[in-house]
Formats: structure tokens, C-alpha cells, sequence
């Protein structure tokens, strides 16, 4: 399943739209979306406004085989932890997406993670989701990132702080 | 303040608050109290924060304030307090907010050792919060090593 995520504190009607799109395209496969206080109004995918608990939101996650969101931590996070592969469209203050937050400038500098897939625009978006075997090259470069790179940032900054103890 | 002060540990170890506001900042800050697996942790968020629609043990709120909200500090400055009286924790550790900065500096003051660690969404500049609370932080981090600075913040991982 994919999964499409938007938060709750904006509306970003670029990325359901386009996801929107691409449903419509290809029927067959199954979409899941939240898309918070969003104004477009997705016709070709189920979709939920807010997950309401934690253990909906986890439920979701653990039966995703895509994650494909904007760059808030939040929704990264836990996409990392299960070595989800993500596909992320920056945000944009000029159309009034951004959540206080530059994405712009946080995703040049997650470009190195390799869990995560930037799309530069929304065709480009589009053109990512694509196939299954783009999203088993996702998976595969996630589970071989996420047992050594990120782990290990991670493992440090624990480390670091228990350290100070 | 020495980590064998009896009265900021209890029967399951050191007593910590983990305060920051709602979003990147409070999910991040969940992770982190990994690092604290046998301290008793207290919760602090503003109440607007999702956390609060589940009933959580050790869940304090604070009145959330900014800049441009600068009225409402003296607010969150005496609930803030109140934990301190009520928790007297050994740690407070923080990854963002107002009140997260105000609890860091409260935390020195009180003889508490304290935690800064810059929320990985801040990639391009320290936030102001951060830059005020690394006055105060025993421990100043930041998640991106391009912002790390000889006086601080040092880099110490990344949650991502």
C-alpha cells in the first residue's frame, strides 16, 4: 500500500493532487491518504482528514510499502524506524504550504539519507512513484541505509546524551 | 548538582523533564528519552499538543509561548516552576520550544543538569529558543554538523 501523509498544520494541495493524479492513472493500486486541512478533495483514493490516535497513524505505517509525504520530522521518523521508503516534496512558502519550517533548505541537506527520495516538482513526483520495481530499489537501498547510517547516527546521539550523564 | 542528590532520584532512578513544544520537536523528543531507560520522565508540552487527547502518565502542560506572544511568558514561567517544585528533576532535557528554552534556563538555575538538542528540522540556522537555551545547557547539541560552532553547539548524531 501507499502510504500519502500531510500533517495537520497546513494544507498542501500540490502533493494530494498529484497523487490524486497519479491514482487516477493507475487504478490498480492501493492509495491510503491523510490529508489534514487540505482544500482539494481527493476523487480517486480513500482518504482521512486526521488519524485522530497514534495507533491508527502506526497501523497505516506498518502496512505501507511507500511513504510518500512532505519533510516534516514527524512523519520521517517513524517511516525510518521501519525502513520505509520515503518520497517527499519539499513544501513551498510562496504557495503557503510551509509549517514554519524550510523544507527547502532541509531537503538539500537530507539529500545524502538514502531512505528518503526528494522530488524536485510535482511531475517529477509523479514520475517517482512510477513502478514497483523503483519501489523495491527504494526498499532495498532503505533496509541496507537504515542497518548501518542511520542506526548509527542515532545509536551516537544516545550515546552522546547518556554520556553526559 | 551531584547525580547521588537524593532528592531529585527515586526508587527507579533519576527524575527527568522532557519538555518541548508540539510537532517535529515533541516527537523528536520522544526518541531521545531512550537515552534515559531507568530515570522516572516527566512530560511537559503546551496542552494544544495532540499527546494530551491520550491520558498519559507524568504529562504536565505549559502555556505556549513566542515572540510574538511574549505576554504569555510569565505564565509558562510559573507552571514550569510548579514542576520544578512538584518534579525536582535531576535532568531536563529539551529539543524545542519556548518553553522548552525556558525550562533549560529554570533548570540551571535550579541545579539541575540540562539537555539542549536542536530539533534535526533546523538545518540552515540554530533557532533563537536554541540559541538561548545554549547559554545554559550543561549539554548543547545540534543534529547537522555544518552548524556546529568552538563554542557551541557540538554535534552528537542525528535521530535520521
Amino acid at each position: 500500500m501507499i502510504l500519502l501523509c500531510v500533517g495537520t498544520r497546513a494544507p498542501f494541495n500540490r502533493l494530494v493532487r498529484a497523487v490524486d493524479q497519479w491514482a487516477w492513472k493507475n487504478p490498480a493500486s492501493e492509495i491510503f491518504a491523510q490529508i489534514g486541512n487540505t482544500t482539494f478533495i481527493p476523487r480517486n483514493m480513500d482518504y482521512v482528514r486526521n488519524f485522530y490516535s497514534i495507533s491508527r497513524q502506526n497501523r497505516k505505517f506498518d502496512r505501507a510499502s511507500l511513504l510518500i509525504c512532505d519533510l516534516s520530522v514527524e512523519l520521517l521518523l517513524p517511516a525510518s524506524e521501519r525502513a520505509l521508503p520515503v518520497l517527499a516534496l519539499p513544501r513551498l512558502p510562496i504557495f503557503g504550504e510551509e509549517t514554519g519550517i524550510d523544507q527547502i533548505t532541509l531537503a538539500r541537506h537530507l539529500k545524502s539519507d538514502d531512505f528518503i527520495t526528494i522530488a524536485q516538482d510535482e511531475t517529477h513526483l509523479q514520475s517517482l512513484i512510477c513502478t514497483p520495481d523503483a519501489r523495491k530499489r527504494q526498499a532495498i537501498r532503505s533496509s541496507q541505509s537504515g542497518q548501518s547510517g542511520q542506526s548509527d547516527s542515532l545509536t551516537r546521539l544516545l550515546k552522546t546524551i547518556r554520556e553526559a550523564r | 548538582m551531584p547525580a547521588h542528590d537524593a532528592s531529585r532520584t527515586d526508587a527507579s532512578g533519576t527524575r527527568v523533564l522532557a519538555i518541548a513544544s508540539a510537532g517535529n520537536c515533541w516527537v523528536e523528543l520522544n526518541r531521545l528519552t531512550r537515552a534515559f531507560e531507568d530515570a522516572t520522565i516527566h512530560f511537559a508540552t503546551p496542552a494544544a499538543n495532540p499527546a494530551h487527547k491520550s491520558p498519559a502518565h507524568n504529562l504536565w502542560s505549559v502555556t505556549d509561548f513566542s515572540l510574538y506572544s511574549i505576554w504569555k511568558l510569565p505564565f509558562c514561567l510559573l507552571q514550569i516552576s510548579i514542576i520544578f517544585l512538584r518534579v525536582r528533576p535531576g535532568w531536563v532535557i529539551s529539543t524545542g520550544g519556548a518553553p522548552g528554552a525556558l525550562a533549560i534556563m529554570l533548570g540551571r538555575l535550579a541545579g539541575a543538569r540540562t539537555i539542549w538538542v536542536e530539533s534535526l528540522a533546523n538545518s540552515q540556522e540554530i533557532s533563537l529558543s536554541g540559541r538561548m537555551a545554549g547559554l545554559f545547557a550543561k549539554v548543547w547539541l545540534t543534529q547537522w554538523p555544518h552548524l556546529t560552532r568552538p563554542e557551541g553547539p557540538e554535534y552528537g548524531g542525528k535521530l535520521l
